[in-house]
Order: structure tokens, then C-alpha cells, then sequence
């Protein structure tokens, strides 16, 4: 499908920019920039608390990626899967050094997947997406609800705690659970 | 450990909630590790999609020229701490040049958060005032030569070109330096004692084969151990 054939394009453009990053070509890394960083920042955004962080967070993102794209390796991981990994964790670093953070109380769940089941031209794969969307359809609410406010909002386990109301333990146990049974449910593989 | 185990410290590595120390251990491991490598990889790919509902958001434009700006610091610092360093030991030059490829380990070190596997010599290649301009280090093994600049990119139309500069005989190019990195391969032998020199050519490289411009930077190779 022709989503996929773009998907496949830019993943080898981005592994091809890579290399060249690995080999300090300044250009590749402008380019790559140009073209990611509004992903990445999207990204980053939904996590951060302010736009502040949210910039220091993008650039402290790219310069890892400046300096471990030697390391990337196209077998293992998609490119984008690979920076949007780095790009999420430079995000929760900064909220976790934070301390408190004006947790997003009001986030409803279903916002999240709400009709922003996201437009076919940032889907990186249409066919994952929807058999992600199955899966976590299917689970539990409370589940469901860590999950989501995690990955996509960068909750840790003591915040997770505190919305649902489960010791923190409980909530790691819950989490693994999850995480095993969508496993299952996407094919095990 | 067990399956479910190690699943279920890769799928919250990625997810996000491990603790600190938790998430230290699992990057560390990861080096080590092609199987946690390869289950982090995975779950990251079963949820890019809740990644792709984020869309597109482009970020301010003063996000790039900060990203700019630290990279070059940051390669600035590398020379700060290498000129105050060499300025400590001017006075006894032997201790110097020993100390130098020592810093020059020290600075690859940090740069890559490891020292450089199989690096055999090494050698800071400076200005006349001592200000260091390149890194070099020789792997013999491997027979490569990787150069990094610490100071200015050659102007614009001009090229770096890297010579072996043998005590008799005519040097030898080892090619054109305008990366900020560079790994060639060495088809001459190098030595500890030997000294390398960069001239500045016409962009591409001295069309004689023999250094048409002036010598701005040498060094000499030193050990790496």
C-alpha cells in the first residue's frame, strides 16, 4: 500500500542520513533535522510541561543523536523508532528532574486515541496502528489508562500511582501484565 | 532471566517508568546484551504508532540555531580544557607531548563515552602558538587513520590535506582532512616519532601530490598506551 512505500522510503533515507551523521557529516544532520524534528517535537511536547523544556529537551535529543548514531543499527530498529526512543527520553528526563510535575489531571484517556487515530500521512504504519489500536482497545480501563498516560504522556510509576490509586508496586505489577498481554495480542513475535 | 522478566524490564524501559537507577542498568546492559538490545527494540516498534498520534508540531526556529550553537560549544570546550592543560606543562616539552596524547585519549574518551578500540598511536596536531587543531590516532591493526578537528573548518575554498612527513624522503599525502571526523585508510606505516603535517591546498587536495600551501598544523605520533 502506498503508505507503506513512503514509510519504506523515508526509513532508508533517514538510515542513509544516519550513517552519514556517524561520520560527522554536518550536512546529513541538517537534513535529518529538517526533516524529523517536527515528529520529534510533537513528540517531546506531549510530555514536557512547558515549551521551554520542550526545546531544550528536542536539542538535548538531537545531540545524542549526534553522538551515538554510530551505534544505530538498521537490523534492530526502524530509524525513527530509534530517535523517537531518544527523543522520549530526553522528554521524561527533564520532567523527572522536575520534581513535581503539574501532573495533566484533566487528560482524559480517550482523548488520547479520540479521532486523532492519526492521519495516514504520520502514520508510520497503518496496518501496526490499527493492530495496536485493537489491542489496547481490548484491555482493561484502568490498564489501558497507565499505559497511554505513560508512553505518551511520560508518567512515572509514583504519578500512575496517585491517579489510580495502587501502591506504586502494584502499579509496576500492572504495568508488566499489560505490557505482556499486548504483547500476545499483537502476535507475540 | 527469565523471559517474562526481561520483557517486562524492556517494555517499561521503553514505556518510560522505570526509575533511575533501573534505566541506567538496562542501558548499560544494552551494550553488552544483543538480547535486551533486541526486546527494547521491539516493544519501541510495537508503540511508535501511539508515538505517530502526536502528529507534527515544528518547533520554534531558535530550536535549531541552540542545537547549532551547543554542538560547536561543545567542540569548544574540547579545545579549552586541551590549551589549559598544554599551557600547565609547557615547560618541560618531553612531559608536554606525553601529556598531550594523554589528553587527546582523555578528550576521544569523552567524546564517545569509551576509549577507542585497537588506537595504537596518537598524535595532537597544533598551531605554531601550541593552539590544537586536529586529533589523530593510528590504529594499526585495523590500518586506519582517524583524524578529528577541535579548532576552525578550512575556509571555504580551500582544503585540509594531511601529510606523513618521514625524517628523509619526500612526504606523503594521506589524503584531504574537512570533516570534523574523518577515519581513512593508512597505506604508509607509521611510527611513534614520526611527524604528521596539515597544509592548506586548493579545495580537493594539492593537485601535485607535494604541498603546494603553507604547513599550518603539525604533531608528532606518540604511543597511545
Amino acid at each position: 500500500m502506498a503508505e507503506k512505500a513512503d514509510a519504506d522510503m523515508r526509513a532508508r533515507e533517514f538510515a542513509a542520513l544516519l550513517a552519514d551523521v556517524a561520520q560527522r557529516k554536518e550536512a546529513a544532520f541538517r537534513r535529518l533535522y529538517d526533516r524529523s524534528s517536527a515528529k520529534l517535537f510533537a513528540v517531546i511536547r506531549r510530555i514536557t510541561v512547558s515549551e521551554a523544556a520542550a526545546e531544550e529537551a528536542l536539542q538535548e535529543a538531537f545531540l545524542r543523536i549526534w553522538d551515538h548514531a554510530d551505534r544505530f543499527d538498521p537490523a534492530l530498529a526502524s530509524p525513527m523508532t530509534w530517535m523517537t526512543t531518544i527523543a522520549r527520553h530526553t522528554a521524561i528526563d527533564s520532567i523527572r528532574r522536575g520534581g513535581e510535575r503539574i501532573a495533566s489531571t484533566a487528560v482524559a484517556i480517550d482523548e488520547l486515541l479520540a479521532d486523532r487515530l492519526a492521519a495516514p500521512e504520520v502514520v508510520s504504519d497503518v496496518l501496526a496502528s490499527r493492530e495496536l489500536r485493537r489491542c489496547i482497545d481490548g484491555m482493561e480501563a484502568d490498564r489501558r489508562g497507565m499505559v497511554l498516560l505513560a508512553y505518551c504522556h511520560g508518567w512515572s510509576r509514583e504519578e500512575l500511582s496517585r491517579r489510580f490509586d495502587r501502591p506504586v508496586a502494584t502499579v509496576k505489577t500492572l504495568l508488566r501484565r499489560s505490557l505482556i498481554s499486548l504483547k500476545e495480542c499483537l502476535g507475540g513475535g | 532471566m527469565a523471559d517474562d522478566e526481561l520483557e517486562g524490564l524492556a517494555g517499561e524501559y521503553v514505556l518510560g517508568t522505570l526509575d533511575a537507577s533501573e534505566r541506567n542498568e538496562v542501558e548499560a546492559r544494552m551494550h553488552r546484551e544483543p538480547v535486551l538490545a533486541a526486546a527494547v527494540a521491539k516493544w519501541a516498534e510495537r508503540l511508535q504508532p501511539l508515538a505517530d498520534l502526536a502528529g507534527e508540531t515544528e518547533p520554534p526556529a531558535t530550536a535549531w540555531s541552540g542545537l547549532a550553537s551547543r554542538l560547536s560549544a561543545e567542540l569548544g570546550d574540547r579545545v579549552v580544557r586541551l590549551r589549559r592543560s598544554v599551557r600547565r606543562w609547557r615547560f618541560a616539552t618531553a612531559a608536554a607531548l606525553f601529556a598531550a596524547s594523554i589528553l587527546a585519549i582523555v578528550i576521544i574518551g569523552e567524546r564517545q563515552g569509551e576509549p577507542e578500540p585497537g588506537a595504537s598511536y596518537v598524535a595532537i596536531l597544533g598551531g605554531q602558538g601550541g593552539e590544537p587543531a586536529f586529533v589523530a590516532s593510528v590504529d594499526t591493526e585495523a590500518r586506519t587513520i582517524r583524524l578529528r578537528r577541535v579548532g576552525q573548518a578550512p575556509p571555504p575554498d580551500r582544503s585540509f590535506e594531511l601529510w606523513q612527513v618521514p625524517a628523509s624522503g619526500p612526504t606523503v599525502s594521506l589524503g584531504t582532512a574537512d570533516a570534523i571526523s574523518d577515519l581513512k585508510p593508512l597505506n604508509v606505516a607509521l611510527k611513534p616519532g614520526e611527524l604528521l603535517a596539515i597544509s592548506v591546498e586548493p579545495k580537493g587536495g594539492s593537485p601535485t601530490g607535494k604541498a603546494t600551501g603553507p604547513v599550518v598544523f603539525t604533531g608528532t605520533l606518540l604511543p597511545a598506551e
